[in-house]
């Protein structure tokens, strides 16, 4: 092994800006905690973006597992449908709800490492950092929310397959939607893997609530009467499955629950809830440990 | 008269309780610009605990911390910008390259471009690994990991350097790589480390030593002065029959022998003379081995806490300062 000598008197071209130094000239870090969360966020969100490229198998288990869902469920549920009278294309109606999975499968995925990270990885030496802990949780948002888009983007080549004209759809609505709707689910996500802190409660956690969620959230069948609609109207994730429905529509669909504006605002007020509270939760768990 | 010179880092009272358990009581000791100091105590003795409390990630229930003579809040953002941290686990992603964590962890400190590929280049450099750089870190050997971590945590010359058990799990040839690393370290920048082991010979390296025991200071001391103060010889049995020669050896020679994983042990002061008093008092069968080695830090935390290094519990036979003949 050749070493060289330790570089850290050399190292002024990498003194960070700003950086003092005391009377040894040993060099420290004096990027402002302020600073910092942004430096943090954007770190967080490129090492996301690292592992996007390079996990492959990722991709098959988030786009490939939903469409051959889309593809199974809905060809078996038009055939339902047809044979008890009913009408439509299941196949259409169908398919945004699948993109909503895709949006759920990369936030659970992604936020699955968080529990590993924090306890014996990467994150461990983001906790010790001076800024916000925050930063954790906006990074890995937008971490998660740019794969969602650029696997969701990609989904929708297939789009045409249920019907969907992509000249016509509501792009802009189509993706302040997913933005929010993905920003949401990340931090509640990020939260329940903050709490549970076990690989192992968190797949229970995803089957017993984040799955029924889906399910309930009108991907599968419209809001009914009674204690499923208000069930559907209580679930972020419905307005999720709806704006998208509103947005694949050219704005406005006939087979949607809410209104598309009433919709977004409920997306953006959920995303900012649960974001609240993942940065909540984060200082909360140092706090709590303190005790 | 030489002024004193302020130490870089000072903590007083710090306490810490668990529920109704108290882990931490009144630790108090000084850590001086360029200076080693370990935290020396088995496992469960609050080493962690303190390292912890100053990282923020833990909140004591009480402490008082100075850094360069100013008071600071304990794990506060002041003292945590001044921080670089070796974890018990390297806190590397393992998927990337030695290079991208590296260019990670100074994006995450605001140095990017022409200076962040500068210091990656001699981190890498000096970490004895540029030219696997490039390669995922899950390819690498523990005590390669081990490099880049330490070189991780000073990429931005922290003044104080914590490290919990950084070498634990490692081989020989690994430990001294890092220990290496960690003196040119603070040969060149004056850099202080706190470092927290239950390794004898990690703790000789250290300039001073906090000796903690079930969450109190034992005593602070250099390591030469504690093993100074050790008998001139440990005598080690390696024996099957435990029981049958300790009772032995007590009646016949008032030997306090201590368990060991190989047998037993006990200070003494004229070990060769001993050695054949012991081996006349035992039957043939009942010994293994009979030897004399030089005592070890091992040694003198037995005698001063009367708990062996290695499982945190008390020494069999030997309670605090009862080790000696």
């Amino acid at each position: 092994m050749t070493t060289t000598p330790a570089p850290h008197l050399a190292g002024t071209a990498a003194r960070p800006r700003g950086a003092g130094g005391d009377p040894a000239g040993v060099e420290v870090v004096a990027a402002s905690p302020g600073r910092m969360v942004g430096c943090v966020i954007l770190s967080l969100w490129r090492r996301d973006m690292m592992h996007l490229l390079r996990e492959r198998s990722r991709w098959i288990g988030v786009i490939v597992q939903p469409l051959i869902f889309w593809a199974l469920i809905g060809v078996g549920m038009g055939g339902a449908l047809a044979r008890f009278g009913g009408e439509g294309d299941y196949l259409a109606y169908f398919f945004p709800g699948i993109v909503a999975m895709i949006v759920l499968f990369t936030a659970v995925f992604a936020t699955m490492s968080v529990i590993e990270d924090r306890q014996r990885g990467f994150l461990q030496q983001v906790m010790v950092l001076p800024s916000s802990r925050a930063a954790i949780v906006l990074g890995k948002t937008a971490g998660v929310t740019t794969m969602a888009v650029v696997q969701v983007s990609l989904t929708m080549a297939v789009a045409p397959l249920a019907g969907v004209d992509l000249l016509g759809v509501h792009w802009p609505l189509f993706f302040a939607v997913l933005v929010l709707g993905c920003a949401g689910l990340t931090a509640l996500n990020f939260c329940l893997a903050w709490v549970v802190n076990s690989t192992a409660g968190y797949h229970g956690v995803m089957a017993i609530v984040m799955l029924p969620l889906w399910v309930l959230s009108g991907a599968m069948f419209p809001a009914g009467e009674g204690w499923m609609g208000w069930a559907m109207r209580l679930n972020p994730m419905a307005y999720l499955v709806d704006g998208l429905r509103h947005a694949m529509a050219g704005g406005l669909s006939a087979d949607a629950n809410f209104g598309a504006g009433f919709g977004l605002s409920v997306l953006a007020v959920t995303a900012a809830m649960f974001t609240a509270l993942a940065v909540r939760t984060v200082a909360r768990s140092t706090q709590k440990a303190r005790v | 008269m030489t002024p004193p010179v302020t130490p870089r880092l000072a903590v007083r009272r710090l306490a810490h309780r668990y529920g109704d358990r108290e882990v931490l009581r009144d630790v108090a000791f000084d850590v001086a610009p360029g200076e080693v100091v370990g935290l020396l105590g088995p496992n469960g003795s609050g080493k962690s605990t303190v390292l912890s409390a100053l990282q923020g990630l833990l909140r004591p229930t009480a402490a008082e911390v100075m850094l360069d003579g100013a008071p600071v809040a304990p794990g506060g953002p002041k003292l945590r910008a001044r921080l670089g941290v070796v974890f018990q686990q390297p806190s590397v992603d393992k998927t990337l390259t030695a290079r991208e964590n590296l260019r990670l962890t100074l994006q995450m400190h605001g140095v990017f471009g022409a200076g962040q590929r500068a210091r990656v280049e001699e981190l890498l450099a000096w970490a004895g690994l540029a030219e696997r750089a490039d390669e995922p870190m899950k390819q690498f050997s523990g005590g390669m990991l081990r490099r880049i971590d330490l070189v991780r945590a000073v990429a931005t010359n922290p003044a104080l350097l914590l490290m919990d058990e950084p070498t634990s799990g490692l081989d020989e040839a690994s430990f001294r790589r890092v220990w290496a690393l960690v003196d040119e370290l603070r040969a060149a920048t004056g850099t202080s480390v706190l470092v927290a082991t239950h390794r004898p010979e990690e703790a000789a390296r250290c300039d001073r030593l906090v000796v903690l025991h079930e969450g109190e200071v034992v005593t602070v001391r250099s390591p030469a002065s504690l093993i100074e103060e050790m008998e001139a010889d440990v005598l080690v049995l390696e024996t099957g029959h435990r029981e049958e020669v300790r009772d032995t050896l007590e009646a016949a020679l008032g030997l306090t022998l201590r368990d060991e994983p190989y047998g037993l042990s006990a200070g003494c002061t004229r070990g060769h003379e001993l050695i054949v008093d012991v081996a006349r008092a035992l039957p043939r069968e009942k010994i293994g081995a009979i030897s004399i080695r030089r005592p070890t830090l091992a040694d003198a935390f037995v005698r001063l806490a009367g708990a062996s290094l290695d499982d945190g519990g008390s020494a069999n036979g030997a309670g605090r300062g009862e080790a000696r003949r």
